[in-house]
């Protein structure tokens, strides 16, 4: 076995990062190889780590574990569990397949691929972080390639939703900061460490705030769940999300919508419920709560957009939502459901986003309806079957047609809700019945009916195209049939932390 | 006799900085020759050649003498000479390394800058090192006397400099404007001292200190005194009440002189202020300082650390004017350091310290960059930046570093002093301190990133366009910026040693 597997996996990218910044010529001909090579190397290295990966162990394995910073207890420390194990390989093939989807970008190949490969490093260590500082630092790298590249290479209103985007990320690590402060002054003694904070260290901590003697667990609980909130993003906090995806060069899209914000999903369970056990099952309720008002919310506003990738983002926006309903749950069906929602919406929201851009860089808009109300695309099936093929199985798939993507984790997430909140159970299957809504509609009018004048010179996909698309449809598939490999990868965990919940549960 | 033959040694960075500053204008004189020019209406008149190149180095040479002795004099034991007048502890020397690398910095960018004549920059550069040398005496001063001599110096050779302009509207009126408040603020200065005065019977700050633990004074003396001295320093500081005189002077100051109020005055200001409220008002505990006759003083310096943060944030985000804007961001940021010292612990002084070299270096790189900028296209307007990464892509990525890092992003090194600070304040659970912080880092980045989105804006430059506007590549100016920009990164990542250091440093220290 290699020796520091992960950090090579983390920090391969950033050296392709660098390597493709230092070598000269502004074309990027030999850039966009090397980038395509490290992102092969990354996504092999996960391979081989999932290859070695401890089924039957609880603990976190891999780890690493270096002194940073003595003065303040930071230490560099890695490492996977059933948490992370699915994510690390998951990304490393998004972003694989994003480097194969920009291969043709025009202009500026160099800046775009490099912050590309940093924001690559930055999403697997905020993943395989095992300490707050570290995860932070992780969490927060990933903020300025993103802000860079938006700003750079996106559409028309690039500049504006690259601030918003910014600035709402920062408002929530302004409160992740706080409360990773009150984190490590509270713990005795004080540490980063999330394994040595883990386990309900923080019950009996109380805090004075005027005059009123308040439980620190549950302060900073709701402070650091607000902080990785506006990642997620939950609904009140969620409307940069939509405008960075319409702004967004198209694999950034992708990046972001399939793995830029399940790592707010994962940090939650990471770090909110290892850490404060009693606090997540005083506001579990809310969590699911807020669940059910995603799927719902997200639907009902995917139903009035126009333009399809805000269409495709309220998706995610309410897919996001049958993750938190199962995080909101601790029941051992819902919480499997949920990572493996995470681990398909993935997939098929990554496969979505890919064919919208393929979509727009071919016509030149995203308009499923123009403004005098007349059909954007139209009779696409003809002109470009399988570009249509392969948008019917990410249809589906997000739909959850049994054998096909969403089917068994949204199940799952349904079956475990049930017995607990029979009204939000019945509430989510509504959020299903939108989705085929807003989706049937989508692909009505974008394929089916009449050519439109836009969509009469389209072209079908071509072979590099189907190079990265088809890795995503069989994915769609192994997740939707057989997804019990990746959920034996992630249960013992899961259950370990699940038990920790139920332990506090009164 | 031969214990002050000693002390000598230990002052010997000042005297490096008062030798040098007399040999830049002697360099100066020997180096002129007699030309003639001949003018516009066709007579000639007599002027000088000079050589500028040369004066800048041999200012620069003293000043790195400088920076070396006090590096050589940074690990010893805390003594006071020269009849208990000066203090060198390590402190002190940490504050003087602070001042002197940032009057290298500026008197590099003063030979560097468009807007000072040629035959001008001896007298600049000679300005900029009697103030630094003002300023290092400032860092050390342990009697009042002394000290009152000191911030003079620093404010009269202030005066001038912010006047250097000479035909700029702008500068005359930032040199009028400083000299005015300027008086005022002595006079304060001078009645806080005459009230510490009252009480110590002594202009020595050990003296009064030992006066202060055991007289009962009333409270409302204590705050007066207190209040004065610090009214004079938060000009100085600018931060609230004097944060208003800050803007206009670092907008019509030419660019080093900017850099020059922005970071070495601060720097020096911020070392007396520390003095002020540790050292004679405080005294040393186990992990607080204790608060000597009951005179709970962080109740003010909390108050103002809150405010100049607000004001100096929601002002700057409708800044138009480039140095203007830099200008009201370092309120904020100056209120966001006050903030460790009003916690008055051991870990908040040390906060203090290391964010204040932080933001030292960084607002040192940015006002670098600025002065390229702003001398190349003839304007301060912040669109001046519009395309700067594609005309400049190593000036614009270096200006980008540097604003980040004041906007407190993680890995550079503004990120770990705000860290540092907000988490003292969380620790002495000052809740609604560390809420308004937050808040302004939010607040704060908004701008940086208004900047920012200047700086990466890809449009609106045809080629032609693009290739005119190129700034001539200079290698001493991308070398000081490498000089800049590398602590900027590393430290960010690493800091471990530095702040290790002035752990150590601060648990020496007799205060």
């Amino acid at each position: 076995m290699i020796p520091n597997i992960l950090s090579a996996i983390v920090f391969l990218p950033l050296l392709g990062a660098a390597l493709v910044l230092v070598i000269a010529g502004d074309d990027g001909r030999i850039h966009r190889y090397v980038a395509l090579m490290f992102g092969l190397v990354t996504f092999v290295l996960s391979c081989l780590l999932v290859a070695n990966f401890n089924h039957s162990t609880v603990g976190v394995q891999f780890a690493e574990n270096y002194e940073w910073i003595t003065s303040l207890k930071i230490s560099y420390s890695l490492g996977v569990d059933g948490l992370n194990i699915v994510f690390i390989p998951l990304t490393a093939l998004l972003f694989l397949l994003c480097i194969l989807a920009s291969w043709d970008r025009a202009v500026g190949l160099k800046g775009y691929f490099s912050l590309f490969l940093i924001l690559e490093t930055a999403v697997l260590g905020t993943f395989a972080a095992q300490d707050l500082f570290l995860l932070f630092a992780f969490w927060e790298a990933a903020l300025l390639p993103i802000y860079f590249m938006i700003g750079v290479w996106g559409n028309k209103n690039r500049e504006y939703a690259a601030t918003k985007f910014f600035l709402y990320q920062l408002a929530g690590s302004a409160l992740l900061m706080l409360g990773m402060l009150a984190i490590y002054y509270i713990a005795e003694p004080h540490s980063f460490s999330l394994i040595d904070l883990a386990g309900g260290k923080f019950t009996s901590a109380r805090i004075d705030i005027g005059g009123r003697s308040l439980g620190v667990e549950h302060l900073v609980f709701i402070l650091m769940l607000a902080g990785f909130a506006v990642r997620l993003p939950v609904v009140p906090l969620h409307s940069w999300f939509p405008h960075v995806q319409a702004e967004a060069p198209p694999a950034l899209a992708a990046v972001l919508a399939a793995i830029f914000i399940k790592t707010g999903a994962y940090a939650i369970v990471r770090v909110n419920y290892a850490l404060f056990p009693e606090a997540a099952n005083w506001f579990a309720p809310v969590i699911a709560i807020c669940g059910a008002v995603n799927i719902v919310y997200g639907g009902i506003c995917a139903l009035g957009q126009k333009d399809i990738r805000r269409l495709v983002a309220y998706s995610c926006v309410s897919h996001m939502g049958f993750v938190l309903l199962g995080l909101g749950i601790f029941s051992s069906t819902a919480f499997h459901g949920a990572f493996l929602q995470m681990g398909s919406d993935a997939v098929y929201t990554g496969l979505l986003f890919f064919l919208v851009g393929i979509l727009g860089a071919r016509s030149g808009h995203y308009d499923i309806l123009n403004a005098d109300g007349t059909v954007g695309f139209g009779g696409l099936v003809s002109k470009a079957p399988l570009l249509t093929g392969f948008f019917t199985v990410a249809v589906f798939s997000t739909l959850g047609v049994p054998g096909l993507g969403a089917f068994p984790s949204e199940s799952l997430v349904f079956l475990g809700a049930f017995p607990f909140h029979r009204f939000l159970t019945v509430i989510g299957l509504g959020g299903v019945f939108l989705t085929a809504g807003y989706l049937l509609w989508m692909y009505r009018r974008v394929f089916l009916g009449r050519v439109s004048e836009s969509s009469a010179q389209i072209t079908d996909v071509t072979l590099r195209e189907q190079l990265f698309l088809v890795p995503l449809v069989l994915l769609c598939v192994f997740a939707g049939t057989y997804p019990t490999p990746l959920i034996n990868l992630a249960s013992p965990t899961i259950n370990q932390v699940l038990s920790s919940l139920n332990k506090e549960a009164k | 006799m031969e214990s002050e033959f000693r002390s000598l040694a230990l002052i010997s960075p000042e005297l490096m900085l008062f030798a040098t500053a007399i040999l830049t204008l002697l360099a100066d004189i020997s180096s002129r020759a007699k030309a003639t020019v001949r003018g516009e209406n066709g007579r000639e008149t007599s002027s000088y050649e000079t050589r500028p190149r040369l004066v800048a180095a041999v200012a620069l040479l003293g000043m790195v003498a400088a920076l070396v002795l006090t590096l050589r004099t940074f690990s010893h034991a805390p003594t006071e000479v020269f009849s208990r007048a000066l203090s060198i502890d390590p402190v002190s020397q940490f504050f003087k390394t602070l001042l002197i690398f940032a009057g290298i910095i500026t008197v590099m960018q003063g030979s560097m800058s468009l807007e000072i004549h040629r035959t001008e920059k001896a007298e600049l550069n000679a300005l900029l090192v009697l103030g630094t040398l003002g300023m290092c005496i400032m860092t050390s001063a342990v009697h009042f006397l002394l000290l009152f001599l000191a911030y003079e110096m620093v404010g009269i050779t202030g005066y001038v400099l912010a006047a250097f302009k000479r035909r700029s509207g702008l500068s005359s009126e930032a040199g009028v404007k400083l000299f005015v408040h300027g008086s005022l603020t002595t006079i304060l200065f001078a009645i806080g001292i005459v009230m510490l005065y009252g009480i110590g019977k002594s202009f020595n700050i050990l003296d009064i200190r030992g006066q202060l633990t055991g007289a009962a004074v009333p409270t409302g003396y204590l705050w007066v005194a207190f209040g004065l001295i610090f009214i004079a320093l938060a000009a100085r500081l600018s931060v609230f009440p004097f944060h208003f005189l800050a803007p206009d002077i670092i907008e019509g100051s030419p660019s080093p002189v900017s850099a020059f109020f922005s970071v070495s005055s601060t720097i020096a200001a911020m070392a007396f202020a520390l003095r002020l409220c540790i050292h004679i008002f405080s005294a040393k505990g186990d992990l607080k300082w204790v608060h000597l006759a009951n005179f709970e003083w962080p109740d003010l310096i909390t108050g103002v650390a809150a405010v100049s943060m607000t004001i100096g944030n929601l002002t700057a985000l409708y800044q138009t004017n480039l140095k203007r804007l830099i200008g009201y961001s370092c309120i904020a940021q100056i209120g966001y350091i006050l903030m460790g010292v009003a916690v008055s612990t051991h870990e908040g002084v040390a906060a203090v310290l290391f964010s204040l070299a932080t933001y030292g270096i960084v607002t040192l790189g940015t006002f670098f960059v600025i002065q390229m900028v702003t001398d190349h296209a003839g304007s301060e307007k912040i669109t001046i930046l519009r395309g700067l990464v594609w005309r400049n892509p190593y000036e614009g990525v270096a200006l980008c570093i540097f604003l980040l890092s004041l906007a407190g992003l993680p890995p550079l090194v503004g990120f770990v002093g705000r860290f540092y600070v907000l988490g003292v304040v969380v620790r002495e659970k000052l809740y609604w301190l560390s809420i308004v912080a937050a808040i302004n880092w939010v607040l704060g980045l908004t701008y940086y990133l208004s900047m920012i989105r200047q700086i990466c804006a890809s449009d609106r430059l045809t080629p032609g366009e693009r290739s005119q506007s190129v700034m001539e590549p200079n290698a001493v100016a991308q070398f000081t910026l490498a000089i800049l920009l590398l602590p900027t990164i590393v430290l960010g990542i690493y800091w471990d040693p530095l702040m290790n250091y002035i752990t150590r440093s601060l648990g020496s220290v007799a205060w």
